[in-house]
């Protein structure tokens, strides 16, 4: 017994070094941007000193990709591409070409429900949802063109020289279900080699947390309320996780009492009915991104069956306002009261 | 080993354990129960005004490039006046409503502006 108390002080200052240590290790202070770009808000916040410089290179890059993949912009490679790519093949940057070979391989994953040649829907539809002046509900026989248009088929690469060509004319990429997740995927890189511990990033309501969260277990990202103000509940999430909702709340136009939102259902044409909000937990943005959008056109039944085919975690929320769970979402849910 | 050198080495052993209690609490407890303190405006990556909240019911005119935009105040309360004169072709701001705590924002993107909260953030982000 005499032993210990004689070693008592060593034993303490043994236990305060690291303790200490681990104290002044936690937080440095979070800084936060918020800015626009891609057509939508910003908002990345790190626990890193200094700070700056790398919240200017995410924003950067989050600008670099709205000039690459802005199709409402005559300066952009996909305004280009979409102009020009059925008369002669259209040389593209390995970003182009990187982001539409993912996106063919998800638009097959999701067996075509992620369709990244939707743009000729999405232009019949856009006056509509955006609640244009004499907009009018699009005619059936247009739908009908635009659906055989919006096929990933119509879609060449040409891989040694870097270009892209359409088989039929009026084919149109549209990346704006994906292009925010594929930027946080981009931005988890940019913290990975900049040494970063931990951020989180909002690209408008894509939400990426990277690394462990600053002195707590978990990363808590609010699940928007499909028709109210608010949330409807809470995401424990303990790592590196990107968290993507497609919700009909978000750009609608409501004609004659029926709401005609932005999610458009490759096969039928038209916006998809019966789900009201669809949320995918998982480490890729881009992934996230396009499954949401997927699963919102699938309807409930199909979606289910998809998420829980693919071991997939996500959160569904139909028109009556019932929440259903795949894979580990319910786990990490918290429901607000 | 003397009676009096156990008083302090138990002393010094109180002191560490009560020093691990009142970081824990400081962190977690402390850290959840932040006020919101402000609402700030920021235009162009600027903060244009900060509001202490709460606020008496009450409305602020900010006057900028875009005209005269009418923040309407109660509370923790805030909202973009539906019928604001300001310059905005998508009126989101403006049709938007309440909101009530972070981390929600109004947004205007066509003017760049954003409002949000300062303080009181439980929640690291919102998807939607």
């Amino acid at each position: 017994m005499r032993r210990v108390f004689k070693y008592l002080p060593l034993i303490i200052l043994a236990l305060v070094i690291p303790f200490a240590y681990w104290v002044n290790k936690t937080e440095p202070r979070p800084e936060t941007i918020r800015d626009f770009a891609m057509d939508t808000y910003l908002e990345i916040t790190i626990y890193h000193q200094p700070g700056e410089a790398v919240l200017e290179e995410i924003l950067n890059d989050f600008k670099l990709l709205e000039s690459i993949f802005n199709r409402y912009d005559e300066n952009s490679v996909i305004y280009n591409v979409n102009k020009n790519a059925f008369e002669k093949p259209v040389s593209i940057p390995s970003i182009f070409e990187n982001l539409l070979q993912e996106s063919i391989k998800l638009s097959g994953y999701t067996e075509g429900y992620f369709n990244p040649a939707i743009g000729p829907l999405v232009d019949l539809w856009r006056p509509i949802i955006k609640g244009e002046e004499d907009s009018v509900l699009p005619d059936i026989d247009l739908i009908k063109k635009a659906i055989s248009l919006s096929k990933t088929e119509n879609i060449i690469i040409n891989e040694p020289d870097g270009q892209v060509s359409f088989t039929i004319l009026g084919v149109s990429l549209d990346f704006g279900a994906v292009v925010k997740g594929y930027a946080v995927d981009r931005a988890f890189g940019i913290l990975r080699n900049r040494g970063v511990d931990r951020a989180v990033i909002n690209a408008g309501g894509t939400i990426g947390v990277y690394g462990s969260p600053p002195g707590r277990n978990y990363w808590r990202i609010g699940i928007q309320h499909p028709r109210k103000d608010g949330i409807i509940g809470v995401l424990n999430l303990p790592s590196t996780t990107v968290v993507s909702t497609s919700g009909d709340y978000e750009r609608y136009n409501i004609i004659g009492g029926k709401r005609y939102h932005h999610l458009l259902n490759p096969f039928t044409g038209y916006p998809a009915e019966e789900l009201v909000s669809v949320t995918i937990i998982n480490k890729n943005g881009l992934f996230s991104d396009a499954v949401s959008t997927a699963v919102f056109a699938m309807g409930l039944e199909k979606g289910m069956e998809f998420l829980t085919q693919k071991s997939l975690s996500a959160i569904i929320i139909t028109s009556d306002l019932q929440i259903h769970f795949t894979g580990e979402a319910e786990r990490l849910f918290q429901p607000e009261l | 080993m003397k009676r009096g050198d156990l008083l302090i080495y138990l002393f010094i052993i109180f002191m560490l354990l009560s020093s691990f209690l009142i970081y824990f609490f400081l962190n977690r407890i402390g850290g959840a129960n932040q006020r919101i303190k402000s609402v700030v405006v920021e235009y162009k990556r600027q903060v244009f005004t900060e509001i202490p909240l709460p606020s008496e019911k009450r409305t602020v005119e900010l006057k900028g490039s875009w005209g005269v935009l009418i923040l309407n105040l109660d509370g923790y309360k805030i909202r973009v006046n539906p019928a604001s004169p300001h310059y905005c072709p998508d009126k989101i701001c403006m049709n938007q409503g309440w909101i009530s705590e972070p981390p929600q924002t109004i947004v205007c993107l066509p003017n760049r502006i954003i409002i949000y909260y300062r303080g009181g953030a439980q929640i690291d982000g919102l998807t939607h």
